[in-house]
């Protein structure tokens, strides 16, 4: 009776079992409702790192890519319950996301020789007003490597 | 042509999809256990595992070794349950340790596409249906077409219908995609970029409607590529198309979306060989020609 069942239902049955343990379990890998871009909100955020003159680190050198540094943003952000986006954060939660941030940066173990004296973490805020593109940058974090 | 346009999955096109594949997913395992000493947020099976002896060396040494044994009898065919079971489980354990550091590259597909295979050779092994030589693809492919249609539920589910005219502030995600472009580097070639994408977007912004609304409708109805390996096909070159529209105007490219993809729908290194072959036939014929 089973066989039968899943004879006749073989050309889905593996987008059923997706989609019950998806259910069952939520975005938790290998399950997810791969919800990229799913909206097109009135804001978007861009993180980088600098040196102590507050000029560009080059992701590279830090082993690390621009957009892991905004993934980081936002899973710390989930995790801690923070709301994020819109700029609508406190200093004080963008201070501790920061802080988070660096820390998965610098753990890296190719990152452990680094020679600046202060990283500085910023992020980059666009956002629609009266159709232009305003651009607001601020410093979130500031870490000390002496 | 004959050879690619057919509905039946030839064991050397399996065994081209299942190298291309193994060679993507061990570049992406071996990166994440070599560039991973730490874990700042648990999620997923790391959360019931622990996790400072998962990110150990001498685990991750051993992980590597049975990796390779795993990927040698995956190659070789042998104890398929066994080994896409294992595969399965190791990729989802070495995935959710980027997770775990707030990385999310959607991997989900890799991972799953090891399940669906597992499952295809449990059907053959409990006589449930032999016709592995389809199932294992067609298996693979479900849960790719599930993954894009999950995609365009989530847009419809978040922003409605309006995800196609929202479409006007993309040039907020064009601006973002290409900072990082450009922070990655240092190379300001990335923002000049990315003001001349959001010029040429503004200048065509009902092609931006359509192209969106094409990309919608594909995501949704890919679930009809489960149907045979000639809509599968055509599919996939549709999607791929889609995925290089993306990449043009966000400078975006998922890997975990559409290397499995290209891999099980267009399966690239099967027609390179089949051009290589052809080329070598052509090239046969005329210097047979010459000697007659």
């Amino acid at each position: 009776m089973v066989k039968q069942i899943l004879f006749k239902t073989k050309t889905i049955v593996v987008i059923f079992i997706y989609l019950i343990g998806l259910l069952i379990f939520g975005e938790v890998h290998p399950f997810s409702e791969f919800p990229m871009y799913n909206s097109f909100a009135n804001w978007s955020y861009a993180f980088y790192i600098t040196d102590d003159n507050d000029s560009l680190i080059p992701c590279r050198k830090l082993n690390t890519r621009g957009v892991n540094l905004g993934h980081s943003f936002y899973a710390i952000c989930n995790e801690r319950n923070i709301e994020y986006g819109d700029g609508l954060e406190s200093i004080d939660d963008l201070n501790k996301v920061g802080f988070e941030m660096m820390r998965i940066v610098l753990n890296k173990p190719e990152n452990k020789n680094i020679k600046n004296k202060k990283l500085k973490l910023w992020r980059n805020y666009y956002y629609y007003k009266n159709d232009s593109i305003i651009h607001k940058k601020l410093l979130i974090y500031e870490s000390n490597m002496e | 042509m004959k050879v690619i346009w057919n509905n039946n999955y030839s064991t050397i096109e399996w065994n081209f999809m299942k190298i291309s594949f193994v060679i993507f997913w061990l570049n992406a395992i071996v990166t994440i256990l070599s560039k991973n000493n730490f874990i700042a947020m648990p999620i997923g099976l790391l959360s019931f595992l622990q996790p400072n002896s998962i990110i150990d060396i001498s685990f991750k040494l051993m992980c590597l070794i049975t990796i390779m044994v795993a990927i040698y009898f995956y190659i070789m065919e042998k104890q398929m349950i066994w080994t896409t079971l294992f595969l399965f489980l190791i990729s989802v354990l070495v995935f959710t340790i980027e997770e775990s550091n707030g990385i999310f590259r959607r991997n989900e597909l890799f991972s799953f596409i090891f399940f669906s295979q597992f499952l295809s050779y449990v059907f053959k092994a409990k006589n449930i249906d032999s016709n592995i030589q389809k199932n294992r693809v067609q298996f693979s492919v479900q849960v790719i077409a599930i993954g894009y249609t999950l995609s365009a539920i989530s847009k419809l589910n978040v922003s409605g219908l309006n995800w196609v005219f929202d479409g006007k502030k993309m040039p907020l995600q064009i601006m973002k995609s290409y900072f990082y472009s450009y922070v990655n580097d240092g190379n300001n070639f990335f923002i000049q970029k990315g003001n001349e994408m959001i010029k040429t977007f503004n200048n065509n912004l009902y092609l931006v409607y359509f192209l969106l609304g094409f990309s919608l409708l594909l995501e949704f109805f890919a679930v009809i590529s489960i149907l045979n390996k000639k809509i599968s096909f055509i599919y996939g070159l549709l999607l791929l198309v889609m995925h290089i529209g993306i990449f043009w105007v966000l400078d975006v490219a998922i890997k975990g979306i559409y290397i499995p993809m290209l891999i099980f729908m267009v399966n690239p290194l099967f027609l390179f060989w089949i051009i290589l072959k052809k080329i070598k036939n052509t090239c046969m014929m005329v210097v047979g020609y010459r000697v007659q």
